[in-house]
């Protein structure tokens, strides 16, 4: 048995050889060499119950380096905080360190959600992580299947793969997410482009967690970007099926009884510059009726976060009913992972 | 010939009856002995079962073994009460066990040997996602300094909690840093520094509280904290920039020059995996000849340093025996030898340091749930009765291990 083991490992470290990247974030995903010791930092020597634990306590296991004490990583995925200077995002003098994470938090999140130019530390009101529970992965299968895949278990490695994210064609992708995320039904792999220099903090200094380029790398033109925006999108669909919705098709029936009317959430917007602009001055006069992120793509990641999010809902927003008619949980809890309190995200384009 | 014979034979079977009477009163003689030793025995267990039954401590404090033995220790009872503990450290001056929580509150909490909560604290002016107390240590006056790795700082508490200080930097202290702004600073005066809300709070009793300006970012990202034996400070630096172990000299820490917080320092290391490098050092310790040893946490081996902060080897990476897969808190006994917290291995590694080579003995706990069993520990303290208390992160609780 022991040795079996020993064998499958041996081999998956020989078949790991040739795909490996050599990372530049020091990170122990991927990027290994014949002499590696990499495969220890996750996975005990010799121990026959080592394939169990690991797939029994995946969030621990990442938490031991990623959790809020961050004592074996930079990127506090607990507190959505990363705890060092974020090179690759602030400008040289900064030095700033604990800059918010892009995908939120887990327990706690550091975002500015209620765009005052200020950002504190508030629990989390929802999250990507329902490890030892389930929920349903909304909008998962075909036209007319119904609200979703229930029971769905959400785990670190239902969307990351700790061996180095190899994407269908064997390069790496942007967060070792998997082309094929577990338990989705995919049948096609997305791969997600990475960027060459990781920037894993919100662009915005203060914090705010919108208008974000998904993956950005300086040097990046707007159509690069776009493609990756639109990648992660379609990444996010992969679970979430039916959610993909085409510019304009806010008013055109997809045929689903369910998910029938979306919000565009893949492509470049048909607005022109004289929908935003009034002239071209510096600074330009902009319109009054738009937000100051009009521009911007609309995709999943515009609006909503991959992690966790501490935004609070009032009013209306806080007991939309569920794509399965429930009303449960709702308040804050019902912040469906949105990067702005109650629905300011929609503000910050529509400009009401 | 037949009667000689038959004499014969009936004085040898006599000689032979008692010959073997003989045996049997020596065997009886000795089974009365081996009876009465027995009963001396159980007279001992029952003497020691009543005081047990009138005192339960645990058994091995009521005959004192030496800690000379190379076998490893056994489980004795666990602390509850505590949110995924990450760090744990012993008070010499007072008996007392300090606790730094990930979970919950964040808080650490003191306890006595015995498991009894004393209190607990936490930085001022922090909400719990704002702080992360990791590793402590605990100096000869029983003063608690506490690494915070989202404050990048280091706080300094009493023995009861209260807020003394807080090292913001290698040399530079926040009491020393308000002194430059308010001529004089009162020792009722209150002051705090939260590094979400960039601003520094100072109050001197009957005036109005102040805020001041906020000093230069943290340039270091203390995580491993230790004193040594000679009162020396020693503590990792897990910046990006540059992974190091830091040595601070005893008398920085005297009231006399902790106004001026300049001590000479010696640091070594940078971040990488070659020799010499540290990817993510989660603790430092000093043997008794000054040798210092570093578990350099994501490379999976122990770096070795001479007092001088010279390179020696490393060991313990690999897949031979006493190799590790994730090491993170460490401490070291009287015998030298070392204590490692293995995360990912799910048990404590110990090794002989006390030879030119450091020689692995045995490990013990394994991954699980029951008595004994670790789930993701990460730090390990050892009090001067032998015990050793081990945080024990997912399972919520404390260890305690006795030779
Ligand atoms: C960052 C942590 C991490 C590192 C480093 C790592 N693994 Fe894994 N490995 C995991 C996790 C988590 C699983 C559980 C499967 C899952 O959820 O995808 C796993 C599963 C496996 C499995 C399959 C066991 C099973 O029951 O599914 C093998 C084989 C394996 N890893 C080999 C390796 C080898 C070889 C290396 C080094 C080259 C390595 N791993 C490095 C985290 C890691
Ligand atoms: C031994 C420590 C360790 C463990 C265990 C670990 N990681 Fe990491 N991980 C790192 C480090 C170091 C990096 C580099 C970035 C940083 O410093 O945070 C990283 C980076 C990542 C990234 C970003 C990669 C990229 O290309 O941008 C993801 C995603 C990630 N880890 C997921 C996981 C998951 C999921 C697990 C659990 C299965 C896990 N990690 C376990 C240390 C660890
Ligand atoms: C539903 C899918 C999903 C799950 C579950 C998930 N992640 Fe992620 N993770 C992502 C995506 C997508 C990103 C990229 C976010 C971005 O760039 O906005 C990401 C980013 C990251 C990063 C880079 C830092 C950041 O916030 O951008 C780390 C590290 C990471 N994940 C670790 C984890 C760990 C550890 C867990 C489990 C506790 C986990 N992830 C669970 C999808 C997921
Ligand atoms: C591995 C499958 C998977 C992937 C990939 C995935 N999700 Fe989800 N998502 C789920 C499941 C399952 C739930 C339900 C979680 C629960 O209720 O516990 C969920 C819930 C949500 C929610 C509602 C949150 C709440 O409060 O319950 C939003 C919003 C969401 N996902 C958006 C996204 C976005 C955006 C992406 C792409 C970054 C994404 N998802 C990728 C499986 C997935
Ligand atoms: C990133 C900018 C952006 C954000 C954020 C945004 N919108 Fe829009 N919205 C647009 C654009 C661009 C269009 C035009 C869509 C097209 O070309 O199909 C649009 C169109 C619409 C329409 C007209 C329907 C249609 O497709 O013709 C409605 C209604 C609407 N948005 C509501 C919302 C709501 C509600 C929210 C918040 C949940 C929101 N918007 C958030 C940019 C945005
Ligand atoms: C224009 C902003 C916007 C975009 C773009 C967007 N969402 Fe949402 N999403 C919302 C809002 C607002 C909610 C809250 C529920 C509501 O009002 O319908 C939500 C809710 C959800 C939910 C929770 C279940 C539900 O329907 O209430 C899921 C899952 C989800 N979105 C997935 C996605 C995915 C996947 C994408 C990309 C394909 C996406 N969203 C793009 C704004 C957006």
């Amino acid at each position: 048995m022991k040795l079996r083991i020993a064998l499958v490992i041996g081999l998956l470290a020989l078949l790991a050889l040739p795909t490996g990247l050599a990372l530049a974030d020091n990170g122990p995903h991927g990027g290994y060499t014949a002499t590696t010791d990499a495969c220890a930092g996750c996975h005990r020597a010799h121990t026959a119950p080592a394939a169990r634990l690991l797939l029994d306590t995946v969030p621990n296991l990442c938490f031991t380096c990623h959790g809020s004490t961050a004592t074996g990583a930079d990127t506090n995925v607990e507190d959505g905080i990363y705890v060092d200077r974020d090179f690759e995002a602030e400008a040289p003098a900064e030095g700033d360190v604990n800059r918010g994470l892009k995908g939120g938090g887990f327990v706690y999140a550091l975002m500015d959600t209620d765009f005052d130019g200020a950002a504190t530390s508030s629990p989390v009101t929802s999250s990507h992580l329902n490890d030892g529970s389930t929920g349903t992965a909304w909008g998962n299968g075909n036209i007319g299947s119904g609200p979703g895949a229930a029971n769905f278990s959400l785990s670190c490695t239902s969307c990351h793969d700790p061996h180095g994210g190899a994407s269908t064609t064997g390069g790496a992708t942007y967060r070792l997410l998997r082309p094929i995320p577990i338990n989705s039904g995919a049948a096609i792999g997305v791969n997600v482009t990475d960027e060459t220099n990781k920037i894993y903090t919100v662009a915005d200094a203060n914090n705010k967690y919108f208008g974000e380029g998904y993956p950005y790398t300086p040097g990046d033109t707007w159509s690069s970007m776009d493609q990756q925006e639109r990648e992660m999108s379609d990444w996010c669909a992969q679970c979430h099926t039916r959610y993909l919705a085409d510019s304009g098709s806010g008013s055109t029936s997809s045929g689903d009884d369910i998910f029938m009317y979306r919000h565009m959430s893949e492509g470049t917007p048909s607005a022109t510059c004289n929908d935003c602009h009034i002239d071209y001055g510096s600074p330009p006069t902009l319109r009054t009726t738009v937000g100051p992120e009009w521009h911007h793509n609309v995709e999943c990641m515009t609006c909503h976060v991959a992690h966790g999010t501490s935004a609070t809902m009032t009013g209306y927003a806080a007991y939309v009913e569920w794509p399965d008619g429930s009303t449960t949980p709702d308040g804050d809890a019902r912040s469906s992972l949105l990067r702005g309190d109650g629905r300011g995200v929609c503000q910050r384009c529509h400009g009401k | 010939m037949s009667n000689i014979d038959a004499g014969n034979q009936v004085s040898e079977h006599d000689l032979s009856l008692i010959e073997e009477e003989e045996r049997a009163e020596k065997r009886r003689r000795w089974l009365l002995l081996l009876l009465l030793l027995l009963l001396a025995l159980l007279a001992c267990v029952l003497l020691l079962f009543i005081r047990y039954l009138r005192q339960p401590e645990p058994l091995p404090e009521m005959i004192p073994l030496p800690v000379d033995v190379n076998y490893p220790p056994h489980y004795l009872f666990s602390i509850y009460g505590v949110d995924k503990p990450v760090g744990v450290a012993y008070s010499l001056r007072n008996d007392r066990i300090y606790v730094a929580e990930t979970g919950g509150k964040r808080l650490v909490k003191i306890f006595d040997r015995d498991g009894n909560p004393l209190g607990s604290f936490a930085p001022p002016r922090t909400m719990p996602g704002e702080r992360s107390p990791v590793y402590l240590a605990v100096d000869g006056a029983g003063r608690v300094f506490v690494t915070d790795r989202l404050q990048h700082a280091i706080f300094v508490y009493d023995e009861n909690g209260t807020f003394l200080d807080t090292i913001l930097g290698p040399d530079l202290t926040l009491s020393e840093y308000v002194l430059k702004h308010v001529n004089n600073l009162r020792p009722d005066a209150t002051f705090a520094y939260n590094q979400f809300e960039h601003v520094v709070y100072y109050k001197s009793p009957g005036e109005p509280e102040r805020t001041l300006p906020t000093p230069e970012p943290a340039m270091w990202a203390p995580l491993g904290i230790r004193f040594d034996r000679t009162g020396r400070l020693l503590f990792t630096d897990v910046r990006q920039e540059r992974n190091a172990v830091y040595l601070i000299s005893a008398d920085a820490f005297s009231p006399s020059s902790w106004r001026n917080f300049d001590p000479p320092v010696i640091s070594f290391g940078s971040t990488g995996q070659g020799d010499g490098q540290f990817l993510f050092p989660n603790s430092a310790v000093a043997d008794s000849q000054g040798r210092i040893y570093v578990t350099d946490g994501n490379n999976g081996r122990i770096s070795v340093w001479d007092e001088k902060g010279q390179f020696l080897f490393h060991f313990g990476g690999g897949s031979g025996e006493g190799a590790l897969s994730l090491p993170r808190g460490a401490a070291i006994d009287e015998r030298d030898r070392l204590y490692v917290v293995d995360a990912v291995g799910q048990n404590v590694k110990v090794y002989d340091v006390s030879g030119p080579e450091p020689d692995f003995l045995f490990a013990f706990g394994d991954w699980g749930m029951g008595d004994g069993q670790f789930n993701y520990p990460n730090d390990i303290a050892l009090d001067r009765y032998g015990r050793l208390y081990i945080a024990d992160r997912e399972n919520n609780r404390i260890q305690v291990w006795s030779y």
